[in-house]
């Protein structure tokens, strides 16, 4: 452990020492290579370390990008990271091909019912507690309470929608590392594709909803369903189109699969620039099409899983690097209220979901602590927010929203460990 | 055309060039010479580069700085990769002299007939170094397509597989040690020769060779194989990238301490070896989208490269067959058979290209991109035409 340690120390004294010695400030971006091989190699090797303590990779892998990151030595720049934004699209494509590759209808139509009971659970749980949760402490916090009921209201749905989120990254982040297999990898898995699906379909109509109460003379558009329509026809189409084409080159030429898929990733995210076309959506499909509808599925994932480990570190790194921790500080009483909360409505919510269908003791107990992980998508909606608000309630809120979101995706990868060794589905050692 | 799409489309014009050309099955020793040398790979870059159909934009080029560094990083990582010196003390002493006769002597006389003709036309010293060395180094491949073909045996060809391998070796370090030692970089705040940093620069690669010593015994899995290299490869070039050094030789050296740790590597090469040809197959497309024919060809250029090209080899084998003893079997026009120039030449002039930025590295491209064609011609017209009838009749007499 020492050693890796050392080892993760001495890469990164290499980079700081050859920047340090050579500063090269008009030709700033000559570091990415350096930087990213650095990063690549630092974040596995914590990652082993922190293995050794019982905790998961991908914590090891943020936490090396909050060390890198701008709140740390600042190596992770947020220029670096715009440059390297085609690897982390690369990743997130080839983790929802994953799970939609994961996602098998023979082993769906088994816990059918529990896992749309728990779906509904956490939906209604979730989303109708955090809204009145928020919306009713807000009149004993003393900066929300001189806040207008409209404003309250819009921002409420927005932190109760972002809530209801699981990030697909980190499911598969997991389920791929500890190669979790059982009933509930299952039931998380499925409902988060499921959510993943519902959210990114439903979020511009509820990010608009949201803006009818936070911005002023801002009405529903119905141009919004339109394009919503549109969106799922294109992903459903490209997904679909992408799947079969999979499912030939798998079957037929077989030759450089990762290569292939590494193809097929990027097609996907140029058609979500061009068609506009979901990337989350568009890969899910892809891969639930390859798993069900034909033999390759088992090719598939292998063909990903030879490739995919630099990905994912970078991912989760620059994952880790993004997290904007300095926030937590200005709020961090009711953003802590909030994480809480969070997670209790969707223990509640799973609960009562596995409760109606009568699942076992481990269903009912740890299923929850699978979706604690929370997507990314805060961050943008923070900005909405405080371009509706643009004064220090605005600021508050942005830091509330971005803050509870660093919690649960730093807590994430450990409550899911926990729940899948609590539920005997990957071994404790 | 975005960055992402473009690489698809690079990823996917080699791949499918690649099982096209692979399959042709042709005679003509012109025809082999045009398929063997990656010409219709450089011509397919050209096509789709910006200069004709325009599918992928100079802006593209550049945004995929990583991955061609990488590229560059690989192929050195491989070469390096075989300079186990455990295997190499298997050869007989006068195999290496030979070789190295050869090598210097080749480089000598055509960095002086280049440095007659191109200091005319303001190349710079450091240019004609880098374009003798790129010339110097020998293919592989066509030497080893003749041998396949042919089935031929003995002194002759084991002396020309041996020479190439050496001719690459020496190659990259004479590329490296040029690169080490040339210019100038801003030390703290100061500006200092580029030989000053050389302890930083091996500082990096012998501390990336221990990690990888260290780390190798611990990283069972291939995925975990691939990020070890991966990231190891990428610290090295990068480092080598910022200081301005070689890349190519950054990562032969990375890759040559490895070779000689005590690690098994025949499981580690083996699974490098799996990238090469479509790592090199997209650098020679890459090289043909950099061409840019319309304003930097110069048929002069290409003629008087291959002229002392020719020379130099010549004069090379020649006077290494006569001045190392018990090369007597070996014809005096030996050179001739190390005409052909292949990829190493190529990505030496990548490698300078993207570590100097050189006004000419262009125009060198250029020289280099055609002379290889016309070299690998004349190449496989000597060996399959003129060598192959001498052996038969050495050895049948």
């Amino acid at each position: 452990m020492i050693r890796k340690f050392t080892i993760a120390v001495v890469l990164l004294l290499i980079y700081f020492t050859i920047t340090t010695l050579y500063p090269n400030p008009e030709k700033s971006g000559n570091d990415i290579t350096l930087l990213l091989g650095i990063m690549i190699m630092a974040a596995y090797l914590i990652a082993l370390i922190l293995r050794n303590v019982k905790l998961p990779k991908l914590s090891g892998y943020m936490i090396l990008g909050l060390i890198l990151g701008p709140i740390g030595f600042n190596f992770l720049s947020e220029n670096f990271i715009n440059q390297i934004n085609f690897i982390t699209h690369l990743a997130l494509s080839f983790i929802a091909l994953t799970a939609g590759g994961e996602f098998k209808f023979k082993r769906i139509k088994q816990i059918k019912n529990s896992m749309l009971a728990i779906l509904v659970g956490q939906v209604v749980f979730v989303f109708i507690g955090l809204f009145l949760l928020l919306y009713f402490v807000s009149s004993i916090i003393p900066f929300l309470a001189d806040l207008n009921n409209e404003i309250m209201i819009g921002f409420s749905i927005l932190f109760a929608v972002t809530a209801l989120s699981t990030s697909p990254a980190v499911t598969m982040g997991i389920i791929t590392e500890f190669k979790a297999k059982g009933r509930l990898t299952d039931l998380v898995l499925s409902v988060t594709v499921l959510k993943t699906i519902l959210l990114v379909l439903m979020f511009p109509i509820i990010t608009a909803w949201a803006k009818v109460y936070l911005l002023e003379g801002h009405s529903f558009s119905w141009d919004t369903i339109q394009s919503i329509a549109l969106q799922l026809f294109n992903s459903l189409l490209t997904g679909t189109a992408l799947g079969f084409l999979v499912i030939v080159y798998l079957r037929y030429i077989k030759v450089e699969k990762s290569i292939f898929l590494l193809g097929v990733a990027i097609i996907i995210i140029e058609m979500s620039y061009m068609i506009n076309a979901e990337i989350l959506l568009t890969s899910i499909i892809t891969g639930i099409i390859v798993e069900n509808f034909s033999k390759e599925g088992d090719a598939l994932i292998e063909g990903i899983e030879q490739s995919s480990l630099p990905l994912y570190v970078i991912f989760f790194s620059v994952a880790g690097a993004s997290l904007h921790l300095e926030t937590l500080k200005n709020a961090i009483l009711l953003t802590v209220v909030l994480v809480l909360g969070r997670m209790l409505f969707k223990y509640i919510g799973s609960y009562v979901g596995a409760l109606l269908t009568a699942e076992k003791f481990e269903i009912k107990h740890y299923t929850w602590l699978g979706f604690i992980g929370q997507a990314g998508i805060a961050v943008g909606l923070a900005t909405i927010i405080y371009d509706a608000i643009p004064n220090e309630t605005g600021l508050q809120f942005k830091t509330i929203l971005i803050g509870s979101v660093v919690i649960n995706e730093m807590l994430g990868p450990i409550f899911f460990r926990y729940g899948l060794i609590k539920s005997k589905e990957i071994d404790a050692n | 055309m975005s960055t992402l799409l473009s690489l698809v489309i690079f990823i996917a014009i080699a791949y499918f060039s690649g099982q096209f050309f692979q399959r042709m099955q042709v005679r003509q020793f012109w025809l082999r010479g045009i398929i063997f040398s990656g010409s219709l790979y450089i011509l397919l870059g050209y096509l789709f580069g910006p200069q004709v159909f325009a599918l992928i934009q100079p802006q593209v080029i550049s945004d995929l700085n990583i991955a061609y560094s990488f590229f560059l990083g690989w192929v050195g990582f491989l070469i390096g990769l075989q300079l186990n010196l455990k295997s190499l003390l298997r050869f007989s002493r006068q195999y290496y002299w030979f070789s190295l006769t050869n090598f210097i002597i080749a480089l000598i006389t055509s960095l002086v007939l280049f440095y007659l003709v191109f200091s005319y036309l303001n190349f710079e010293m450091l240019d004609v170094f880098v374009l003798a060395v790129a010339g110097v180094v020998t293919s592989p491949i066509l030497i080893g397509v003749f041998i396949r073909d042919t089935k031929a045996r003995g002194q002759v060809t084991h002396i020309l597989q041996f020479n190439a391998a050496i001719d690459n070796i020496l190659g990259v370090i004479v590329m490296g040690i040029i690169l080490g030692i040339q210019g100038e970089i801003k030390f703290m705040d100061i500006y200092v020769y580029g030989y000053f940093n050389i302890f930083i620069y091996v500082m990096v690669i012998v501390s990336a060779s221990l990690i990888f010593y260290y780390l190798i015994k611990q990283f069972n899995t291939d995925e975990e194989l691939l990020l070890l290299i991966l990231g190891l490869i990428l610290v090295v070039v990068g480092g080598a990238f910022y200081l301005k050094q070689s890349l190519v030789f950054a990562s032969f050296v990375f890759g040559a301490i490895i070779a000689n740790l005590d690690i098994p590597t025949k499981k580690l090469y083996l699974y490098i070896q799996k990238l090469e040809q479509p790592l090199y197959i997209i650098l020679l497309i890459f090289t043909g989208m950099l061409l840019n024919i319309r304003q930097g060809f110069n048929v002069w250029l290409i003629l008087i490269f291959l002229a002392v090209h020719i020379i130099a080899k010549f004069i090379a084998g020649y006077s290494a067959t006569h001045v190392i003893s018990g090369m007597r079997k070996i014809p005096s026009s030996i050179g001739l058979a190390n005409l052909g120039m292949g990829g190493l030449s190529l990505v030496i002039i990548l490698d300078f290209h993207i570590s100097t930025n050189s006004i000419f590295s262009e125009t060198m491209l250029m020289i280099i991109a055609f002379a290889i064609l016309l070299n690998d011609i004349i190449g496989f017209w000597y060996l399959e035409g003129v060598l192959l009838k001498r052996m038969k009749k050495v050895y049948d007499t």
